[in-house]
């Protein structure tokens, strides 16, 4: 393999193929990069074997095909090369890769392109497809994947829930026990058979970051075992999870005690206000809502705040004072895209439930948000 | 450790067979009687603390019922009132708080108190005189310069009265005294210094260390016991500044070379700290292991959990944990589990996080706990301890 490129056409690529390198492994292939020049195209992929990610560049000058595994090194040493131009070379047998730049000359020792794992990245028409706008599924990501359970001690709630009923009704449903996020779309366009998989929460992660706000198509094919993005020069795979993730269909009360609407930002910017002196463990805020206004408390060992808001509409009773963790109720306001946010409560110790709807290029995005309060255990003996 | 401690005097305040006075002052035709309060005689309780009326029959607490009983068939038996006991002692806490923030406080009727030096013997006079003015109770207090020479004092004022004990008395007041009256010889050892001809602390004092060293078992505890024999203690006061902790330990009499006995004593430990989390409506972010082996070496090792609890499975399986990774060599001297991280609120949580059974359990359990005692009900697996019955907890 011998080749001739410009450093950032490679890093452009190379810095999203890094987020599917793992940090901590045993396997030596893996914590590199698989590189194969084919005909007009370098392919780079990465892969930690939950997620594998591919990019194919064409401005590349190829004087030889060829593949190898480089080092993560090789993503510095670009970064810090002297020139814009990058030359590189690798001897056939031993995959020893000169990377020449400017005056700097590098030698990395490459590892055989056959120990590597790669993953089917392929087209294939017995998958079942579904197609977003990037912006369109960043926009959905971004309102689910907060939610999902960094514990590891509760592995399915490590995971999206993506399913499809027979109505063809699409839900995106995450939750870290103490809090629920879920979105409901319908497809139109589409008939999908129905089905329930759960998606590493990390893999829709690193997809929400790879995708921008344009307009550009995002493929999503899935079969049951994984689910590969296609988008731009990039193609991105993710395992699916072990699907143990529970029914909590019914989780949403059908009543509620008190239901307010609020102005969103003045919200959102007085609860961050409240989280700067939210205290203990659990970050705790408390909310009292009396006829026209929602007040908001905190307090800590530093100091203690509170604050009054208007609120534009309410039903139903005055609510005492319910105790929240902060980043719990604060979470779904960032990304609520209204002027006014509906909120319903039920009680001290009852579910908190936010109610959002938006119009998509598909149909409808229903958005609602659960968050369980925290309770103050009296001295009971 | 707070600065202010340095160069204080030390008073131990030990209240006088703390829940036979309580009844005794709840129930006024006891006064002057022989007061037994424990468990049913017919169902092998032993005695839990005896009045001093009882206690001239020969009772003693952790007898079996039936005995003491038989020493004393006049005796009035009563159960085991923790509840009340409890607050009684917060009462006396609040009155020694009057005279000092620096507070140890060791036991439900036993604390340490740091006062300016030179005024521990008119402070220990005001203490007493506050507890049985206002609480009607006995207390016995030592004053010294440390914890070691405080305890000895208290142990020769009882019952209910103040005596000093300073570093110049140790020749003629501490010398004479038979060697069980320092902590760190317990029977076994006591039995072994004897073996050595060493009977009196004066003797142990003038033993020189090199021999001493076989019969403690190791140069740390040996080194020990030479500087506690001479009146010296370097231990600092550990004060309950708030409740940042909860924590149970158990030195051992003999050391303990079986993991499998460790794990049982951790169990039993862990429902200790959980029952005593339970109880104040508090929930551990950490749990923390500690362990002393026979040279005195100390090595404590902590978790925290991804959620507080007060369970005693989820303590127990958190110091299991540790245990299995820093266990170290046998023999064990000492185990202790310390819960920190403490919080009164929970974040509810949509599916059920602990063990459900666990979670219906333990509160009955608790409350047999309160209302009959530690052994009203217990799992077998503290069988083991109660067998071997060697182990005193500090």
């Amino acid at each position: 393999m011998h080749i001739l490129a410009n450093k950032n056409v490679l890093l452009e690529n190379l810095n999203i193929v890094q987020k599917s390198i793992p940090l901590k492994t045993t396997i030596s292939t893996i914590k590199g990069i698989l590189i194969i020049v084919k005909g007009e195209e370098l392919i780079m992929v990465g892969n930690n074997l939950e997620m594998s990610i591919k990019a194919i560049s064409n401005d590349i000058q190829i004087f030889k095909e060829g593949e190898v595994v480089l080092p993560v090194e090789f993503i510095e040493i670009l970064k810090q090369a002297p020139d814009e131009n990058i030359e590189i070379k690798i001897s056939e047998d031993d995959f020893r890769t000169e990377i020449i730049s400017g005056q700097a000359n590098f030698i990395l020792y490459g590892m055989n392109p056959e120990d590597f794992p790669l993953v089917g990245f392929e087209k294939n028409t017995d998958r079942e497809r579904i197609d977003y706008s990037a912006q369109e599924l960043k926009n959905m990501l971004k309102k689910i994947t907060f939610a999902v359970s960094q514990d590891d001690s509760k592995p399915s709630f490590k995971g999206v829930l993506f399913e499809i009923d027979e109505d063809n009704n699409i839900f995106f449903i995450a939750s870290d026990t103490y809090r629920l996020a879920h979105l409901k779309t319908t497809l139109n366009n589409k008939d999908l058979q129905p089905l329930r998989m759960l998606i590493p929460g990390k893999s829709l992660n690193e997809i929400m970051k790879i995708i921008d706000d344009s307009h550009d198509t995002v493929e999503c094919t899935f079969t049951g075992s994984d689910i590969v993005f296609y988008y731009r020069q990039f193609i991105i795979y993710s395992r699916l999870m072990e699907n143990r993730f529970p029914n909590l269909n019914n989780i949403f009360p059908s009543t509620c005690a008190t239901k307010i609407k609020i102005n969103t930002r003045l919200l959102e910017k007085a609860v961050s206000r409240a989280s700067l002196l939210a205290g203990g463990y659990n970050h705790m805020i408390s909310l009292q809502i009396t006829e026209d206004a929602l007040e908001i408390y905190s307090g800590s060992e530093v100091g203690r705040m509170n604050e009054k808001l208007p609120l534009s509409a309410k039903e139903g009773d005055d609510l005492p004072e319910i105790m929240l963790n902060v980043r719990y109720f604060s979470d779904p306001l960032r990304v609520i895209d209204d002027e006014y946010v509906e909120i319903e409560f039920n009680g001290a110790y009852g579910p908190c439930i936010f109610n959002y709807q938006e119009t998509m290029e598909n149909g409808l995005l229903n958005y609602r948000y659960l968050v369980l309060p925290i309770k103050i255990d009296k001295k009971d003996l | 450790m707070n600065k202010r401690l340095i160069n204080n005097d030390i008073l131990l305040c030990d209240l006088d067979a703390f829940f036979a006075s309580v009844e005794q002052l709840d129930n006024p035709e006891l006064k002057g009687r022989p007061v037994v309060v424990g468990g049913d005689p017919d169902s092998r309780g032993v005695v839990s603390t005896c009045s001093y009326e009882a206690r001239q029959y020969g009772v003693r607490s952790a007898m079996p019922m039936k005995k003491a009983l038989g020493l004393c068939p006049g005796a009035i038996v009563l159960p085991v009132n923790m509840t009340r006991y409890k607050e009684v002692s917060e009462q006396v806490i609040e009155i020694f708080g009057r005279f000092t923030p620096d507070i140890e406080q060791v036991s439900i009727d036993e604390a340490y108190l740091a006062v300016r030096a030179g005024t521990g013997l008119e402070t220990a006079r005001k203490i007493r005189f506050a507890v049985r003015e206002e609480l009607g109770l006995p207390l016995s207090i030592g004053v010294s310069i440390n914890k070691l020479l405080a305890k000895i004092a208290c142990s020769l004022a009882k019952p209910d009265g103040i005596r000093a004990l300073y570093p110049e008395d140790v020749e003629k007041v501490l010398w004479p005294l038979p060697v069980r009256f320092l902590p760190g010889a317990g029977p076994v050892t006591e039995r072994k210094l004897n073996a050595f001809g060493i009977k009196t602390v004066g003797e142990l004092a003038s033993f020189p260390l090199e021999a001493l060293k076989s019969i403690a078992g190791s140069a740390a505890a040996a080194a020990e016991l030479k500087e506690y024999a001479s009146g010296r203690d370097s231990r600092k006061l550990e004060l309950n500044a708030g409740r940042k902790s909860i924590s149970e330990e158990i030195t051992f009499s003999q050391d303990i070379h079986e993991k499998d006995y460790i794990l049982t004593v951790l169990f039993d430990l862990a429902s200790e700290v959980g029952y005593r989390l339970r109880s104040k409506g508090l929930k551990a972010r950490t749990v923390g292991l500690k362990l002393k082996f026979p040279d005195l070496s100390i090595k404590t090792r902590s978790l925290t959990l991804p959620e507080a609890t007060a369970s005693d499975e989820k303590i127990f399986k958190s110091v299991v944990d540790l245990f299995t990774r820093c266990c170290g060599n046998p023999p064990w001297r000492l185990v202790g589990i310390r819960a920190s991280g403490l919080e009164r609120e929970r974040q509810l949580s949509l599916i059920p996080g602990g063990d459900p059974g666990e979670e219906k359990i333990t509160p009955v359990l608790d409350m047999l706990r309160q209302r009959y005692g530690r052994d009203a009900v217990f799992r077998g697996r503290r069988l083991l301890l109660l067998r071997k019955n060697d182990f005193k907890r500090n």
